[in-house]
């Protein structure tokens, strides 16, 4: 006899049962109901990404009146690859959203952070955006088999991520290789010589430029009543602010605009391969803006049995590629040499995931580790919560604070 | 076979073809060779089967997208219970040796 998966439903299944929630659009509350709705919702996507790149580019000129020309100084303890990486990992765990992180990162390399602190930067915050599937993954440990299920799904994306900055972190510090070619692709797409392409890009930015400049000079202004440094402190402050809330209200309200689409996408990758489920994994990230909440969703469905692991794996690995569209958006705050750092930055996280997918993921044998690591860890875990307990404090805030604290008071 | 022939038990003088101990043989071994190939086909087929059970329940979940969107967020209230039951495991796994 072949095995059958389990036909229950996740609902049936899992130990939390979930409600039968629904979105809801923030915008409802305003009495709005169809078309109408349909209309304010994309013109409340409109109006949030004009804000994102209004609080990146606040981030960018709060970072240049911190730190003048000293911006390498103010970030001397993370000149330490792991420490930055660590900064990253810690970050993004707190917010719990690697677009934030990225959006961030971009406008800080805009304001004058070096590339070489920015860019394990951007590979711990792919590590630390794991951590919310894993928290929900938690949620399922009433039942033992359910959770062993759903524990491996959630840390494939973990084992995955481990490997990929365990390969592409020592290949940066030895020769550079991200920083290199996104620099090439930056100066390409937006440098003075890069032709018809970065001719067309410095164009939208200009343009996205000139329109989010009202808004960013209007709360520069509003907060240079402080002294410097604190002026440009409170610009940051206020810019990752604006980022994590206006990320939020993307979030949800993409989701309900395409929540329909995005199960069109879901439904034409089942039954297909890998590639695939790694093309679904990024178009569905793409289209609601965050990729813990498409590897959260498949969390309930994979520890119902419905979704194997091997199924879920592709559809982190997208989702990981679809999630850097955010920190291309962003790069758009600014112009002329800014635009062309802010880009590389936002370069260095697309290309490290695309890297990452065809080296860990399109090499057999590398292919194999995340999967047999996430195996074995669910099982474990199942039989012994502590062994979850151990994985989640310490990758995900123990090593982390341990590495900075030693390197800050050394 | 027809109800009227004979069922072969023995070779011999007299016999015919398909009675002697060497075509039984054979006729034995195209029999399994035909059983064989039968239930590797109905196993392809109850894999078959399973195969379009398993796409169907997960259309079936994509068809719930919504609820499911609805439900990916962290619920603290689990995590913190997680968290007590690890500490209950922890405190339980170090009484034990001094028990």
């Amino acid at each position: 006899m072949t095995d059958v998966l389990p036909q229950a439903s996740v609902t049936a299944e899992t130990s939390a049962p979930a409600e039968a929630r629904r979105l809801v659009s923030p915008l409802e509350r305003l009495g709005l109901r169809g078309r109408p709705l349909a209309t304010a919702n994309w013109l409340g996507v409109a109006v949030g990404v004009y804000v994102l790149i209004t609080a990146v580019e606040l981030i960018g000129s709060g970072f240049k009146a911190a730190t003048g020309d000293s911006a390498e100084s103010l970030f001397a303890f993370a000149s330490n690859p792991f420490v930055a990486l660590m900064v990253g990992v810690l970050f993004t765990a707190a917010v719990q959203s690697s677009s934030t992180t990225t959006s961030v990162t971009v406008g800080l390399v805009a304001g004058g952070l070096p590339i070489d602190i920015a860019i394990p930067m951007l590979m711990g915050a792919n590590i630390g955006t794991t951590l919310t599937n894993t928290l929900v993954s938690l949620g399922m440990a009433r039942d033992k088999e359910s959770f062993r299920r759903a524990f491996s799904a959630a840390t494939v994306h973990d084992f995955y991520n481990l490997v990929a900055v365990a390969i592409f972190l020592p290949l940066e510090m030895m020769f550079g290789l991200l920083e290199r070619t996104s620099s090439w692709l930056a100066q390409a797409t937006s440098g003075s010589d890069g032709g018809v392409v970065a001719t067309v890009f410095s164009g939208i930015g200009s343009v996205v430029d000139t329109v989010t400049e009202p808004l960013a000079a209007g709360l520069e202004g509003a907060t240079s009543f402080l002294p410097d440094p604190w002026h440009g402190i409170v610009m940051i402050v206020l810019g990752i602010g604006l980022i994590l809330a206006v990320i939020n209200w993307l979030g949800r309200l993409l989701k309900v605009l395409l929540v329909g689409r995005a199960a069109q996408v879901l439904h034409s990758s089942v039954g297909r391969g890998p590639i695939s489920g790694i093309a679904s994994g990024a178009a569905v990230t793409m289209m609601v803006q965050s990729s813990s909440t498409t590897t959260s969703l498949m969390i309930p469905l994979a520890g119902s049995g419905t979704f194997s692991l091997k199924q879920i794996y592709p559809f982190t690995v997208g989702a990981n590629i679809g999630t850097t569209v955010t920190a291309l958006i962003a790069a758009f705050a600014f112009s002329g040499a800014e635009a062309t750092l802010a880009l590389q930055a936002a370069f260095v996280h697309l290309l490290f995931n695309v890297f990452a997918a065809l080296v860990v993921f399109g090499l057999p044998l590398l292919r194999q580790l995340p999967l047999r690591g996430a195996t074995w860890l669910g099982d474990v875990a199942a039989t012994n919560k502590l062994w979850a307990a151990g994985w989640v404090l310490g990758v995900f805030v123990g090593i982390p604070a341990l590495l900075i604290g030693i390197t800050v008071l050394l | 076979m027809s109800g009227t022939e004979q069922v072969p038990t023995a070779g011999g003088p007299g016999r015919t073809p398909a009675e002697r101990p060497e075509d039984v043989l054979a006729l034995e071994r195209e029999l399994e060779r035909i059983v064989t190939a039968a239930q590797a086909e109905l196993d392809q087929v109850r894999r078959e089967i399973a195969e379009h059970r398993r796409q169907d329940a997960q259309h079936a979940e994509i068809d719930r997208l919504e609820e499911h969107l609805a439900n990916a967020t962290v619920r603290w209230s689990e995590v913190r219970a997680f968290f007590e039951d690890a500490l209950v495991q922890l405190r339980d796994g170090a009484r034990q040796p001094a028990e």
